[in-house]
């Protein structure tokens, strides 16, 4: 047995020896049981970026078919690289040339592929990272890596880092908001994911393949009693509960418990209301144009247009743009289904003047190989048309809050397999994300497990030159 | 409570404390603890994610719980059971879900870093996970100490035909592990000996001598020298009694945790829990039964001011209930709460009628329902030191809208009026609800306003329309100007996702007359009717997209029409067919019939069809309707009963302050 000063004694750390933990004080504000935790909050310094529309075309897009052209891999197009390739997922050969046609838009003159000709009409708007490096050339790590800046623990998403900064403007709608078609991305919701921030940070996800509410937001209708006698039975509760409150003055959590009634109120109309792309002018759903990917990105328009602080859209279930094989035909596909209504976004925000404070993002989590992948027993059997991942270089794109438009920012090597020039970390994007909504990537910390955790961790650099 | 005898408080707390449901609040308070799932988390192609006989551990949980088993040997046995009961004849074995329900990371080096981090904040109050890459920042704990812990439990594996699917075992061949300098994999430092922490026992703690020494560091943990185990125990316990924890950040006892005002509290308790043989029980009993636990929360203004945030417990600390006790709150006051014990993890979050504790929710860690994060309950991802009490929009909506919350509201009437008499008047109604819900009776005003509300009528115009209760399918013939079904029939029976005139097809009487989620068949002597009745005046919208897709035969014609009008007629033969932009107004009641007729012959007839319709009512919001999403083999579609306002005063209550905060 133990007695009482030898358990006082015996603490060789904790906190009872240890004065000068008095120094240090320590307790999180977003723990307090009073607060709503989304209430708006202020940035570290003043910024032009306010929302984020992360348009994430996950599987892997193409960066040499798409937004880097490499005219050296078109004229040795079937040749081996000298030195042999670089190591990725699977084994690769010669030099395949790209079967897409590039050509120069906008008064900036960059080179884009006919793939996203829609999207090229705003490029003056746009700065190419064509010098995008991640850590390994497998989906999943990669799709962690761009979405939470970790490969393999569990850290919070992005949108969940801003949410937890920010707050977010419209209490009656979800703060952060993931669309995907048909289904979830791999890795499900861990792209999307809290981590250790509080769960309400977490992503809500919408399957933009439905188009009734109650199917893209749980329980905003109510069957069985209607909105008019709802308002009735809210103002009863509202004085039920004052007559509660009364003997209990002073306790703020009573009151915000009431207020959170009021708020879901509105949220059933207004959440309805900002799903509902019917209510747009038909020249609007016209630019969009038809299909789901149309119609989730008109959504997006719709959601930050009220406040929403971060909008990610998948292009669809699983990893689409994972083409290892048929990759002319399938990428064709693939920027068909959602080219028209980028190129309508970014001109649509930016006819409401909105594009200055809302950040697009365009990419995958990684590119794919210039050279052609070997035909592999069970997956791509008998082809050789397709690309393997690549990590060691791949492109994305930014537009609006305050990026400086009709830029290029690095590179990769003449054959577009490595970033050579200015390369661009994953980290380093997070950081520059966080920039551009107002954030010093090292100051926005949280408190877990006895360490404060950034969304950077213990990297991260700016990159000033997109920034106007 | 419990009567005006002098020790009525401590009969009242021995008599929960013997109950059952002990086992389960203090069950699930633990699994928090041990980041409790019924999923691995992601896997790769193929692999199912169900983590197996995770139900398991949770029921050795509220087992031994209940029991009252001795913390030491609790740990003893969730840290190494199988040295102990190695072939599960005790059941004891399943304690070692403890370190098996965490995510199975593809890395088994991250699996083991989530071990080291439960044993370690879980148990300990020490961040050790921090020294994976370099020594502590703030603690004395150095890189050593981690790898000596990863030696531990790299030398312990899953078995496959084991007692226990959660068991761990020590391998065939055990072993120190290297330091991973900067815990870059393959980075070789120094050799960690399997050993306790440093900073727990001095310079040179002596090496596990037992196998992988997992036993080895259940003894360390449970020493009576060890000065944090009992501590971080105690003040879990507080936390969970009182509202909140001495020391704030209940996992971490380190250097830059803050002093507890009331330390030597925390210190008294943790002694005497350990000279009362380590019961969480008598622990429960001593905090429950002390002057503070049985304060009032009422604080008068300058109470509130001087101490906001009651770190003096100068009151009580008035609490939101969590989501489970909430949840089961609710049902046991609807009549409906099902009070069987463990067994298989069932799933809450889509299934309004399932009625077991919340504790036996199935808790998938990779998609883990919104409904666990809106209402706070702990992540499963890693160890939760404690809950996050936040007050968000999305928590009332699901309390003012889901399937749940309406049914029982309307249980609770029934429970609560079912012993009135027939003629009882509303004033009586109210009471017998109050009575039910929040245990007491109505004030004057309260029962004022309540019986104001309960006469008033329903207004159930601006009720959100079911879509799947507004279609019909059956079959009728075209009138001659075809412009109108004559004899509109309900198709008798649905097999197989289709209804059809029987089970087998053809029908003796009804041929090939049929309709199925995307199409359908018309019949030799009848049209098929896919008829939406309009639920209220309003403007509706119409378009459909259809295809006869068989290059023999001559084809359908399919037509809408209704109120005695034809709206469009289209043929279709091998070809698709689309129609859009057809716009009426519609009456209540007023059917809007799409028919396909066989155009001649009825071979190759099959076609495909689905329908969108959008109604703008006069009153009410837009409702759209898609015959595809809408299908269904019931002819009551959806449990769509309007509530009555008493059902809708109910609903109130149990969604009011008093019922969810605990004072």
């Amino acid at each position: 047995m133990f007695s009482r000063r030898d358990l006082l004694t015996r603490s060789g750390m904790g906190f009872a020896t240890l004065a000068l933990a008095d120094l240090l004080q320590c307790s999180s504000a977003e723990a307090s049981p009073v607060n709503n935790p989304l209430l708006p909050k202020a940035s570290h310094f003043p910024a032009k970026a306010k929302h984020v529309i992360h348009l994430f075309m996950n599987g892997g897009p193409s960066h040499v078919d798409t937004f880097d052209p490499k005219p050296v891999l078109q004229s040795r197009s079937g040749e081996a690289i000298d030195g042999g390739n670089l190591k990725t997922e699977r084994p690769t050969g010669a030099l395949l040339g790209s079967p897409f046609k590039f050509k120069p838009y906008g008064e900036s003159g960059i080179e884009v592929s006919e793939l996203f000709h829609e999207t090229a009409q705003s490029i003056d708007e746009i700065a190419v990272i064509r010098s995008m490096h991640a850590d390994v050339p497998n989906h999943e790590p990669s799709l962690m890596l761009m979405n939470t800046g970790e490969s393999r623990l569990i850290r919070p998403s992005v949108g969940s880092w801003l949410t937890y900064g920010l707050g977010t403007e419209n209490q009656n709608l979800p703060a952060f908001i993931a669309m995907c078609p048909g289904g979830y991305p791999i890795k499900g919701a861990q792209n999307w994911q809290a981590g250790f921030l509080p769960g309400i940070y977490q992503g809500t996800y919408v399957d933009s393949n439905h188009t009734k509410i109650e199917k893209l937001i749980e329980n905003i209708n109510n069957f069985r009693v209607s909105r008019d006698d709802q308002r009735q039975q809210l103002d009863l509760l509202s004085k039920l509960n004052e007559l509660h409150r009364e003997s209990r003055p002073n306790d703020p959590k009573l009151e915000s418990r009431i207020q959170s009634f009021e708020l879901a109120f509105r949220m059933q109309s207004e959440a309805t209301e900002a799903f509902d792309i019917n209510r747009e002018p038909q020249h609007i759903l016209d630019m969009y144009g038809p299909g789901v990917h149309a119609r989730q990105t008109l959504i997006a328009r719709r959601l930050v247009e009220r406040g929403v602080r971060y909008v990610q859209l998948w292009h669809g279930a699983g990893q689409p743009w994972d083409n290892h094989d048929d990759l002319e035909e399938r990428h064709r596909s693939l920027a068909g289904q959602c080219d028209r209504a980028i190129g309508a976004l970014l001109k649509d925000l930016k006819q409401r003047d909105m594009l200055k404070d809302t950040l697009v993002i365009w990419g995958g989590e990684f590119g794919r190989t210039p050279v052609v992948e070997m035909p592999k027993e069970g997956s791509n059997q008998g082809k050789m048309n397709g690309r393997d991942h690549n990590h060691h270089g791949f492109t994305v794109w930014m537009a609006g809050g305050g990026v400086k438009g009709g830029t290029v920012h690095g590179s990769t090597d003449e054959f577009g397999f490595k970033a050579i020039e200015n390369r661009v970390h994953v980290h380093d994007l997070h950081a520059t994300m966080l920039h551009l909504l107002g954030f010093d990537h090292k100051k926005l910390t949280y408190r877990y497990a006895g360490r404060d955790f950034r969304l950077t961790d213990l990297h991260g650099h700016v990159v000033d030159e997109i920034i106007a | 409570m419990g009567g005006s005898r002098p020790d009525a408080a401590r009969r009242v707390i021995d008599n929960l404390l013997a109950r059952p449901e002990f086992g389960e609040r203090w069950g699930r308070h633990w699994m928090d603890v041990a980041r409790y799932a019924d999923t691995v988390g992601y896997t790769l192609a193929n692999k199912p994610p169900r983590l197996e006989g995770s139900e398991r551990y949770r029921d050795w949980l509220i087992r031994r719980f209940n029991d009252d088993l001795p913390y030491s040997d609790q740990i003893i046995l969730q840290l190494a059971a199988d040295t102990i009961d190695p072939d599960n004849k005790s059941g004891d074995l399943d304690a070692m879900g403890f370190l098996t329900v965490g995510r199975r990371f593809l890395s088994n080096d991250d699996t083991i870093d989530d071990r080291i981090d439960l044993v370690t904040r879980g148990l300990l109050g020490l961040t050790v996970q921090c020294a994976r890459c370099h020594d502590h920042k703030f603690d004395p704990i150095p890189t050593m100490d981690y790898y000596s812990l990863v030696g531990v439990f790299n030398s312990s594996e899953l078995r496959d035909k084991a007692a226990s699917p959660l068991a761990l075992f020590d391998k065939e061949k055990v072993g120190d592990h290297p330091v991973w300098v900067r815990g870059q994999r393959g980075n070789r430092g120094p050799i960690a000996p399997r050993r306790f922490l440093t900073a727990l026992h001095g310079e040179e703690p002596p090496r596990f001598e037992n196998g992988s020494g997992r036993l080895d560091l259940a003894h360390a943990i449970v020493d009576t020298s060890n000065p944090l185990t009992r501590r971080v125990l105690a003040n879990r316990v507080w936390m969970h009694l009182m509202g909140k924890p001495f020391v704030d950040t209940p996992s971490d006892f380190g250097v830059r945790t803050q002093q507890p005002i009331q330390a030597e509290v925390l210190d008294d308790l943790a002694v005497a829990f350990a000279e009362d043989g380590d019961s969480v029980k008598r622990l429960i009993r001593r905090i429950a039964g002390s002057y503070l636990y049985s304060q009032s929360s009422q604080a008068t203004t300058d109470a509130v001011r001087n101490d906001p945030d009651n770190w003096y417990f100068g009151r009580a600390t008035r609490r939101r209930r969590d989501f489970e006790s909430l949840r089961d709150t609710i049902l046991q006051c609807a009549g409906q709460l099902d009070f069987r014990k463990g067994g298989a993890p069932v799933d809450i979050a889509e299934s309004p009628d399932q009625s077991r504790r919340t504790i036996y929710a199935f808790i998938d860690r990779q998609q883990l329902p919104a409904i666990f994060r809106v209402f706070d309950v702990a992540g499963p991802d890693a160890h939760a030191p404690q809950r996050y009490y936040t007050t968000v929009p999305q928590q009332a909506l699901y309390l003012m809208n889901s399937p749940f919350i309406l049914k029982a509201s309307v249980s609770v009437v029934d429970a609560a009026t079912k012993a009135l008499p027939a003629d009882a008047t509303n004033e009586q109604q109210v009471a017998a609800v109050f009575q039910k819900i929040l245990k007491r009776s109505p004030s004057t005003e309260e029962l004022r306003l309540a019986v104001q509300f309960c006469r008033s009528e329903i207004d159930p115009e601006t009720v959100a329309i079911v879509p799947a209760s507004a279609w019909a399918y059956g079959y009728g013939k075209l009138n001659e100007g075809q412009t109108a079904i004559d004899g509109f029939t309900p198709l008798p029976k649905f097999h197989e996702g289709r209804w059809g005139g029987g089970e087998a097809l053809p029908d003796k009487q009804l041929g090939y007359t049929s309709l199925t989620a995307n199409g359908g068949h018309p019949g030799q002597h009848f049209d098929t009717v896919r008829r939406w009745i309009a639920p209220r005046a309003g403007r509706l919208e119409i378009a459909y997209q259809a295809e006869h897709p068989s290059d023999k035969g001559d084809g359908v014609r399919m037509l809408i029409v209704s109120n005695g009008e034809r709206l469009s007629e289209k043929n279709v033969q091998n070809s698709k067919v689309a129609v859009d932009k057809v716009a009426i107004d519609v009456q209540p009641g007023q059917a809007v019939d799409f028919v396909v007729n066989q155009n001649g012959s009825t071979s190759f007839d099959g076609y495909r069809q689905t329908i969108q319709l959008r109604l703008t009512p006069v009153r009410g919001l837009p409702t759209e309707f898609d015959s595809l999403a809408d299908f269904s083999g019931s002819t009551d579609a959806g449990n769509s009963k309007l509530l009555t306002r008493l059902e809708q005063f109910a609903h109130a209550l149990l969604v009011s302050n008093e019922f969810t905060f605990v004072d």
